[in-house]
């Protein structure tokens, strides 16, 4: 997800993917919950704009 | 037809068997289509008849449909319009045998006349929702230009796969 969310064009889902990343190699489960969540909001809310 | 608002479809493509192909499709459909290698030709076209959705074939460099984009972002009429990637099919022989249509709203596959414009009308009427509806505060926006044109099928696998994770 951390290398997809670039690649697609979505920098935000790459930062959370980092962040998820980190917080499982250290077992931060609390943390990995908090970032799923944010991704969730992050995917309702995403309105794509074809404008400057 | 012509007394329409948003009646029709605008098509840019470099690749004339997409733009007969299509031309071919819409005979008799309930959009016009106006088709064009770039905006630039169609301006007054478009003008007079602003279109319901932008279709732009994947065949384009990214570069060049980044180009593209923000071009026809500089035209008023057509800025903010749904725009749809649009990818033919073709066979050995170069022959089209169907389209994959990518949108913000997934993606579809049409090998039939009927099924190419499902798919178009469920965008357009997908993309008019969006649009509509309240946009909560924090609403996150990205620009289109900078997306690849499977986007759509990604934020959805993603949604898919954390909804599932709810369960």
């Amino acid at each position: 997800m951390k290398g997809s969310g670039g690649g697609y064009g979505f920098d935000r889902i790459t930062d959370i993917g980092r962040a998820i990343e980190e917080a499982a190699k250290i077992g931060h489960r609390e943390e990995i919950h908090e970032q799923t969540e944010a991704l969730k909001i992050y995917l309702e809310r995403l309105e794509v704009v074809y404008q400057g | 037809m012509r007394e329409g608002k948003d009646r029709s479809v605008l098509l840019i493509s470099a690749d004339l068997d997409v733009r007969d192909g299509l031309k071919e499709i819409f005979l008799g459909a309930p959009w016009l289509l106006v088709a064009a290698v770039n905006p630039n030709g169609v301006m007054e076209k478009v003008r007079e008849m602003p279109p319901a959705v932008i279709l732009i074939d994947t065949s384009f460099y990214e570069e060049e449909r980044r180009h593209l984009l923000a071009a026809l972002n500089q035209i008023d009429v057509l800025r903010g319009k749904p725009v749809v990637f649009l990818t033919a099919e073709k066979d050995r022989d170069g022959r089209i045998g169907g389209w994959v249509l990518k949108g913000l709203n997934g993606e579809a596959k049409a090998s039939t006349r009927e099924a190419f414009f499902a798919s178009v009308g469920q965008m357009i009427a997908l993309s008019g929702k969006e649009t509509a509806k309240d946009a909560p505060p924090s609403q996150e926006v990205v620009d289109g230009r900078l997306l690849h044109p499977d986007f759509g099928k990604f934020k959805k696998y993603l949604m898919e796969r954390f909804a599932r994770s709810d369960a």
